[in-house]
């Protein structure tokens, strides 16, 4: 009986291997005719269990920096509007965290600004994730499109939290505590230079208003921006 | 290689165990790094009034998903939950009860993972889905008989992994074929000016017609060659690149916990055979002189006889 059992326990594990490793492949290439009809079958089995992604720089590297710049406001600030907000005081809360990286490789400085520059990108664009959808709508598939803009909707709310979170974090680092009622929010894109101009040492950039929301009172902080540690 | 050499490759000994080892001390390695370096950010980024907004009820539904949740309702379940984690590396770097060790670990870093997605990278990615199928192979000191189901779990393992990474290299090099700027050769060169991932002493050295055309060219095929690569006697060839590959991603790009369980699931893929003529290669160089050793292992690498 153990013998019978072993060599079902063996074939079991081969009768997994072969169709999870072809669902797995068909879940991280691009989409096809495949993927379309198959897509959430596999969304509920590689997606919930063996989430996964390999586009790594694929099909084109990032080719831009999107940074975050915060401007925290005092109550009397609250009202204006975002094209009267003052110049001054805006800080960049994805370069400087670079920049250090860039200093130090054993650091976690690359991981802190993970969470707000994706967040940046996905309210913007949706992110990975909807890409499939996205792809789809844009080839005339209408079912698609109402996916895309569902998804959309789902992930700019997640995204909003995450950066006003994270924008809080960072107007009660700086600030003593309820010093700052609300904090506006901008992206600072610069792409990469084209190769034929690859010698220029400029870099043109745009900023690009994003969103203002309340501080979120209690939350905590990197503790990277107090007073006593700002230079 | 036959059905039947395929049903004994699987049944008569654990395969790929010296490699087995390397793999899971680099993802020990990349666990510890981690703790050490995200420790003091642990409430900002987990905690109860962190940041993060995800939940485990995305793979273990709400019954169980809010339960696990609840481990970051306090200071004390956040920094509980990194310190299970860290204690599982450490397992896993000085292999220490490595069954134990790989459960414990996966658990924690998967809670964490989807607590605040955001923050992994792709080397975050395999080494999750590694130490899932890690969860079969046996430790290197256990007991096994040939045509044990044991072993046959082990090679299953195994033979998971070595998918998970061929699959890893072929989708990322075949979605690069349909970049234009991975087709023009660019790629690394608009690569070097993101500050995200590039570093200001090897700008410059991209903006060289030769190194950033060779450079990316050559990234994308070795990427896309590598599944086919590792089942022929080049496979030992293409581990050396591999390995180069990726100490050049871990310094020029920052990506140095990526680099590093990429490197360890390189090193997986060499034979225990493999590994036993790399041990008797400083015996060897001792005996005959390192040219005569040395033209013995290149011709070794790069021989057309079937791996053992």
């Amino acid at each position: 009986m153990r013998v019978v059992i072993g060599w079902l326990l063996r074939a079991a594990t081969l009768a997994w291997l072969v169709p999870h490793f072809a669902m797995t492949a068909l879940f991280t290439l691009p989409l096809n005719p495949l993927k379309m009809v198959t897509i959430r079958p596999l969304n509920a089995s590689i997606g919930r269990f063996f989430p996964q992604n390999w586009s790594l720089f694929a099909p084109n590297p990032i080719s831009r920096d999107q940074s975050l710049l915060a401007r925290c406001l005092r109550d009397e600030e609250l009202d204006l509007p975002n094209d009267s907000l003052p110049t001054d005081g805006w800080y960049d809360l994805s370069m400087p965290l670079w920049h250090r990286f860039q200093q130090n490789r054993f650091s976690a400085y690359d991981r802190l600004a993970r969470p707000h520059t994706y967040a940046l990108r996905e309210y913007l664009g949706g992110g990975l994730a909807l890409q499939p959808w996205l792809e789809s709508c844009q080839k005339g598939l209408q079912k698609s499109c109402d996916a895309y803009q569902e998804g959309l909707e789902r992930t700019r709310k997640a995204a909003r939290r995450m950066l006003g979170r994270v924008a809080s974090a960072f107007c009660e680092d700086i600030g003593p505590p309820g010093a700052y009622a609300a904090v506006a929010l901008r992206l600072r894109d610069t792409p990469a230079l084209p190769w034929s101009r690859r010698y220029e040492r400029e870099r043109p950039h745009a900023d690009v208003e994003v969103i203002r929301v309340p501080i979120e009172r209690g939350v905590a902080t990197t503790g990277l921006y107090r007073a006593e540690r700002l230079p | 290689m036959k059905p039947l050499g395929f049903v004994h490759w699987m049944s008569a000994a654990p395969r790929h165990r010296h490699g087995l080892v390397v793999l899971q001390r680099a993802i020990g390695v990349l666990i510890l790094f981690r703790v050490a370096t995200e420790m003091p950010f642990a409430s900002y980024l987990w905690g109860p009034s962190g940041i993060a907004g995800g939940s485990t009820a995305v793979t273990f539904g709400p019954g169980v998903g809010s339960m696990l949740d609840r481990l970051f309702t306090t200071e004390f379940g956040t920094r509980l939950v990194l310190v299970t984690q860290a204690l599982g590396g450490l397992g896993l770097l000085l292999q220490y009860r490595t069954r134990l060790a790989t459960v414990v670990t996966w658990f924690a870093f998967f809670v964490l993972g989807q607590r605040l997605p955001e923050l992994n990278d792709g080397g975050d990615n395999i080494a999750t889905l590694a130490l899932t199928y890690m969860a079969f192979t046996l430790p290197m000191d256990a007991k096994w008989k040939p045509g044990n189901a044991a072993v046959w779990m082990h090679n299953v393992g195994v033979l998971a992994i070595g998918a998970q990474v061929a699959v890893l290299y072929f989708v990322s090099g075949f979605m690069k074929m349909n970049g234009s700027t991975w087709h023009h050769g660019t790629a690394l060169y608009v690569i070097s000016q993101v500050e995200w991932f590039s570093h200001p002493a090897t700008r410059e050295m991209f903006k060289n017609p030769l190194i950033v055309t060779v450079a990316t060219y050559s990234t994308m095929l070795f990427q896309v060659w590598f599944p086919l690569a590792i089942l022929t006697s080049f496979r030992r060839a293409f581990v050396a690149v591999g390995i180069v590959f990726h100490l050049g991603i871990a310094v020029t790009m920052g990506l140095v916990t990526f680099s590093t369980v990429m490197i360890g699931l390189e090193l997986f893929l060499i034979s225990d055979a493999d590994y036993v003529r790399l041990r008797a290669f400083p015996g060897a160089l001792a005996a005959n002189g390192w040219r005569q050793a040395l033209s013995r292992g290149v011709a070794q690498t790069l021989s057309w006889r079937s791996p053992a």
